[in-house]
């Protein structure tokens, strides 16, 4: 078993969802690299508990219920204007705001923005909306940058990049 | 009797050479915000009852 830190790890987005929610589908969608990302959202998703009593027993036994999606956050460096985060902000302050993520562990060539994705290299997917743009702090200590809040809305899709 | 000429009707393709697999056909979409997608060309119906559009790329 390898430990790895995550660095390197690079982000991908599209301002829509995909048809299905698998490998096909997410592999079909055109990605643009989110440039400048800080901390990348956690991709996960969390279920209910139902519990169901017996007279009988005595007992209280937990049956699983529905899952819900991670409600985590993108915080970034800059202005906002590189391509992939700007579609990001317009996702994020638009009424639906309909978003797919990419987490990829590249091991390509790094011109400059992380290493590129090449075929093989473990990515994770999942789609959702964006919401909660927020400024950094305007003051003399503070750099230029913002977050964004995505909620998933399906389950993670573990993958590799496709030929 | 004059020889009459026949044709016969081809439905389905031609298979690819020995050794090389058919290309898959893919389809382009875009959706309101802008973004593409190329997903299988037999899987457009679900993509295009959830808002994408084709377009020629």
């Amino acid at each position: 078993m390898t430990t790895n830190n995550n660095i390197g790890l690079t982000l991908y987005g599209v301002a829509g969802s995909p048809a299905t929610n698998n490998k096909a589908g997410f592999e079909a969608l055109t990605w643009v690299q989110l440039k400048g990302t800080q901390s990348l959202p956690v991709f996960g998703v969390t279920h209910n508990n139902i519990d169901v009593s017996d007279l009988g027993t005595g007992f209280t036994s937990g049956v699983k219920g529905a899952a819900t999606g991670n409600d985590t956050t993108i915080t970034y460096h800059g202005d906002g204007t590189d391509t992939g985060i700007a579609t990001a902000i317009v996702a994020a302050k638009a009424q639906a705001g309909i978003y797919s993520l990419k987490i990829v562990r590249g091991s390509g060539t790094d011109t400059g923005d992380g290493p590129a994705p090449v075929a093989g290299d473990v990515v994770q997917y999942a789609h959702g909306y964006l919401h909660t743009y927020a400024e950094n702090e305007k003051d003399d200590s503070t750099f230029e940058g913002a977050t964004i809040n995505f909620k998933q809305n399906a389950a993670t899709v573990d993958d590799v990049e496709p030929t | 009797m004059k020889k009459q000429n026949t044709f016969t009707r081809i439905d389905t393709p031609l298979a690819s050479p020995t050794g090389v697999a058919a290309k898959p056909v893919k389809a382009n979409l875009t959706n309101k915000a802008g973004a593409f997608a190329t997903p299988l060309e037999k899987d457009i119906g679900a993509w295009l009852k959830i808002g994408w559009f084709r377009v020629n790329k």
